[in-house]
C-alpha cells in the first residue's frame, strides 16, 4: 500500500516524538551511536511503508520498538561474522567508540561492560526491562517470546551481570 | 529471585549510558523516510519541510552526527501545553476482529474530574450508522495512566459489522482546567456472535455462535476453596501455552496450553490433562479456571476470538467485577451512563 499524506504526518509526528528515546534503546543494544541512529531511522522507514496496516498510535509504537531491538540484532548478527570477537574485552566502552560517554561514573560503566558480555537475546531482555521499563508482557511481545521466556531470560541475565559485577576484573 | 540493588544499579547505569551518549539535540537529525522511494522528490516533501528546516545536521560520509555537544540546552519536541493535558492511549488494536463483547479501553495520563465533553466529542458508528455509546471510568494499574476508560454500548456489538469510533477530544475541557492533549480513532470488525454458557450445575459449558448450537464441553470449575467467579466474562487473551501459580504462590506450573484468559487474577479456559478424570465425572477441582479435556480446549481455542462472551451463570464464587478483567457487561447500563469513577 502506498504511503498517504496520512502516513507522512503521522509517522513525522511520531518521528519527533518518539526518535530520542528509540535511539537511547537502540544505543544500549548495538554499542555505537552512528549504528544505533541507522537502526531507528530504517524502523520508521519500515513504518512508513507499512503505515496502511499499522494504524493506532500504539500499535505503531508496538512496531518501532520491535523493528529497533530486530534491527540492532541484526547488526550485531552481522558484525560477529566480520570480527572473530564479537564482545569486545571487559573494560568499558571501546576507546575506538567516538561517542563513548566521557563523563560516565565508574560504577555505571562497569555495569555497562557487563552487559555486553551478555548473549544477545539476554541483553535485550535486561534493557527492556531495566531502561525501557517494559513489562514482562510487553518485553514478550516485543521480542516474539513467552512470558516464561521473558522471566527466565532476565533472570539469567540479572545472574550474570551479578557474577561479573562481583568477580575478580 | 531479584536483587532490588542491582535492579536499581542497572537502571541508573543504562539512564546515565543512554542520557550521556545520545543527547535531547535540538535539532533531530532529518528522518530518512523522508526520502523513501516512494515519496516523489528527495527532501523536498511537503510535510518535511518544517523538519528539515529547523534541522542543522552535519552530514559525514551519510552518517549523522549531529546529536553530541547541544551544550546542555535541552529542547523539548512536545510543546509544554502538552504537560498538562490529559492524554489518550488506545489499549485495543485497530483493524482486528473481536468478538462481539469487546470493550474498547483506553488508558489516561492524569486524572481529571469531569468526562462530559469527551463523551460529547465521541462518535461510535456500526456499519457507518451512528449509535449511543457511553465511557465508564476506573483506576488503572497502567504505571503513568492513573485512569482507565471503557467504551461501550447498551448491548453487545452487533455482529459482524464495522465500528468506528472517533474521539475528537483534543483541547477540550477535562475539568478542572485540565483539558484532554489528542484525539483517538479506532475501526475494528466484530466477528460472530459467539455465547458461552458455562453452567456449574451441569458441569457444561454450551456455545452458540449467531443462535446456533456449535458444541457442548464437559468442564470442572474451582474447588470449593478457590471457587470461580459467577457473572459475565469475556476473552480477554489468547496464550499457546502459559504458566500458572496460585495465589498464595506455593505452586507454579507452566506448559498450560490452549489457555483462554478471562481475568486479571487468572482464570482461565484452558486443556487440563491431568485432569480428565474429574473433569468426566463432573468434580470442581481447579484454582478457579475453566479446565477442558484437551481435545476440547484445542477445538475451543480454535473457535473463539478475544472479545467473545463467556457467561458464568451459577459459578458459586463471588460476582464478577468490572476491574477483574473485561467485567464491562456486569455492571447495568443505567450505571454505566453515570461513568463510575468520573462523571460522564
Amino acid at each position: 500500500m502506498a504511503p498517504t499524506s496520512d502516513a507522512d504526518a503521522a509517522v513525522a509526528a511520531l518521528y519527533r516524538s518518539h526518535r530520542l528515546p528509540l535511539v537511547r534503546l537502540a544505543r544500549l543494544l548495538v554499542d555505537d551511536l552512528e549504528t544505533a541512529e541507522d537502526v531507528v531511522q530504517d524502523a520508521f522507514a519500515a513504518l512508513h511503508r507499512r503505515w496502511g496496516s499499522i494504524s493506532a498510535s500504539d500499535a505503531a509504537i508496538g512496531y518501532l520498538r520491535t523493528s529497533v531491538v530486530n534491527g540492532s540484532r541484526s547488526v550485531l548478527r552481522r558484525r560477529r561474522t566480520v570480527r572473530a570477537n564479537p564482545w569486545p574485552e571487559a573494560g568499558g566502552w571501546r576507546d575506538d567508540d567516538a561517542d563513548a560517554p566521557l563523563l560516565l561514573a565508574e560504577e555505571h560503566r562497569e555495569v555497562l561492560a557487563a552487559l555486553r558480555r551478555l548473549p544477545g537475546r539476554q541483553r535485550e531482555v535486561i534493557v527492556l526491562r531495566y531502561w525501557a521499563e517494559l513489562t514482562e508482557a510487553e518485553i514478550a511481545t516485543t521480542l516474539g517470546i513467552s512470558v516464561g521466556a521473558v522471566k527466565s531470560t532476565a533472570s539469567r541475565g540479572r545472574d550474570a551481570i551479578a557474577a561479573l559485577l562481583g568477580g575478580n576484573r | 529471585m531479584t536483587d532490588p540493588h542491582l535492579e536499581r544499579r542497572l537502571g541508573e547505569a543504562f539512564d546515565a549510558a543512554a542520557r550521556s551518549s545520545v543527547t535531547d539535540a535540538a535539532s533531530p537529525p532529518p528522518p530518512r523516510f523522508a526520502s523513501a522511494p516512494t515519496q516523489p522528490r528527495r527532501g523536498h516533501s511537503r510535510w518535511l519541510a518544517p523538519l528539515a528546516a529547523a534541522a542543522v545536521v552535519a552530514v559525514v560520509g551519510g552518517s549523522v552526527l549531529a546529536l553530541h555537544g547541544s551544550g546542555g540546552t535541552r529542547h523539548r519536541t512536545v510543546p509544554p501545553a502538552a504537560e498538562a493535558a490529559v492524554h489518550i492511549q488506545l489499549a485495543i488494536a485497530g483493524n482486528h476482529s473481536y468478538g462481539v463483547g469487546m470493550p474498547v479501553v483506553a488508558y489516561f495520563s492524569r486524572q481529571f474530574t469531569s468526562a462530559k465533553s469527551l463523551s460529547a466529542a465521541t462518535s461510535v458508528t456500526v456499519n457507518g450508522a451512528p449509535k449511543h455509546g457511553a465511557w465508564y471510568f476506573e483506576r488503572s494499574t497502567k504505571p503513568g495512566y492513573p485512569v482507565e476508560g471503557h467504551l461501550r454500548l447498551h448491548d453487545l456489538w452487533p455482529a459482524n459489522s464495522t465500528v468506528r469510533i472517533e474521539v475528537a477530544a483534543q483541547r477540550k475541557s477535562a475539568g478542572d482546567g485540565v483539558a484532554f492533549g489528542n484525539d483517538i480513532a479506532l475501526t475494528f470488525r466484530t466477528g460472530p456472535k459467539v455465547v458461552a454458557v458455562v453452567e456449574d450445575r451441569k458441569h457444561e459449558m454450551v456455545v452458540t455462535r449467531d443462535g446456533k448450537p456449535d458444541g457442548v464441553y464437559r468442564v470442572a470449575l474451582g474447588a470449593a476453596s478457590t471457587p470461580t467467579t459467577s457473572g459475565i466474562k469475556v476473552i480477554m487473551k489468547k496464550s499457546p501455552s502459559v504458566c500458572m501459580r496460585d495465589v498464595a504462590g506455593t505452586y507454579r506450573e507452566c506448559g498450560i496450553n490452549d489457555a483462554q484468559q478471562l481475568t486479571y487474577s487468572g482464570e482461565y479456559l484452558h486443556a487440563a490433562p491431568w485432569n480428565v478424570v474429574n473433569i468426566k465425572l463432573g468434580h470442581d477441582t481447579s484454582n478457579g479456571c475453566t479446565n477442558l479435556l484437551p481435545t476440547d480446549a484445542a477445538t475451543l481455542y480454535k473457535t473463539l476470538t478475544v472479545g467473545d462472551v463467556v457467561e458464568y451463570p451459577d459459578a458459586p464464587g463471588p460476582p464478577m467485577q468490572m476491574s477483574a478483567g473485561y467485567g464491562d457487561w456486569n455492571v447495568p447500563w443505567r450505571i454505566w451512563r453515570q461513568g463510575g469513577l468520573i462523571p460522564s
